[in-house]
């Protein structure tokens, strides 16, 4: 059986590295995705994970289960509080920064309508304010419900809402920009 | 429900609250979704909007490299915060933000200065000990 979260920190406040390397094997693919969402760089992604992490070894033994939720919504809260800061200090993100298609091979044509819509999400994307842009990340590519999500950016259920409403209504519409309906 | 009804406009609400998955909706709002979704063609254009919107998203996702270029490695040679350190810093600044207090007090209780012109005079003549005519 898979050791917990909290077993492996408990392990990381005693030095044990081995435990601190599965704890980033888990966690680093989504923070990557996330902070990239966020920061429009991978370069610039794999910085401030690289900083969570760090932060997240040198206070292991300081870590209170308790007064600080799960260790996966902590590392969120860090790399959400982080990319956003970076987004903000940063010059705006290219338009043109879509990652490689994940799955199969579509036909020609499903190919440049896939295109397509990639280029529209990255020029909507580029243009959302770095917190609805959080959101949007936190959700799909963090994979968190409302509540987790709000907790990671230190807001209210109703405030996240509001920003992840705002961001998918400017991605909806960028999708039907210069279409007849 | 048609088009001119109010319906889309909520639908449009509880579209951009949810997203396209509808199976993910509370299912009243679900159930009206799917019927303004099948009779109006404004809605099913939104709706396919969105979709092709989250589909972009989950296609676009960054995929990150299988190692980490060292950094696990190189996290691991810095040194880990220790919790005796940690509480004797935290002793510190409590001594200091005490003694800090303790002096805001005595300052606060301290007499403060007249504004009185006689008062100020007086003061300013105390050492010379000439001020009696006054």
């Amino acid at each position: 059986m898979e050791d917990s979260d909290d077993e492996l920190v408990a392990r990381v406040a005693r030095g044990d590295g081995a435990a601190f390397t599965r704890l980033v094997a888990r966690h680093r693919k989504k923070l990557i995705a996330m902070t990239t969402r966020i920061v429009g760089s991978y370069a610039l992604a794999e910085d401030v994970v690289q900083d969570v992490f760090t932060r997240a070894w040198q206070r292991a033994p300081l870590w209170r289960p308790r007064s600080e939720g799960s260790f996966g919504a902590w590392l969120a809260r860090v790399a959400t509080n982080l990319a956003i800061d970076h987004a903000r200090k940063a010059a705006p993100l290219p338009l043109e920064d879509a990652a490689e298609p994940l799955d199969g091979t579509p036909s020609a044509d499903a190919q440049l309508i896939e295109r397509e819509d990639e280029r529209r999400l990255a020029g909507a994307l580029a243009a959302l304010p770095a917190r609805q842009r959080a959101a949007v990340a936190l959700t799909y590519d963090q994979g968190l419900a409302n509540a987790e999500a709000a907790a990671a950016m230190e807001i209210s259920v109703g405030a996240f809402e509001l920003l992840l409403v705002r961001a998918r209504r400017t991605l909806r519409q960028a999708m039907t920009e210069g279409s007849a309906i | 429900m048609t088009m001119d009804d109010s319906g889309l406009g909520e639908f449009l609400d509880a579209l951009d609250l949810y997203g396209a998955q509808t199976e993910r909706w509370p299912q009243a709002e679900r159930e009206q979704a799917q019927i303004l979704i099948a009779r109006s063609p404004q809605a099913r254009a939104q709706w396919q909007a969105m979709e092709r919107a989250e589909r972009a998203l989950l296609r676009t996702r960054t995929v990150c490299d299988a190692t980490d270029g060292g950094m696990t490695a190189r996290i691991l040679r810095l040194r880990q915060d220790n919790p005796r350190r940690h509480a004797a810093r935290r002793a510190s600044w409590a001594v200091a933000a005490s003694f800090a207090v303790i002096a805001g007090l005595y300052v606060g209780a301290a007499p403060q200065p007249s504004d009185n012109p006689e008062d100020i005079v007086v003061a300013a003549l105390a050492p010379s000990g000439g001020h009696d005519a006054w």
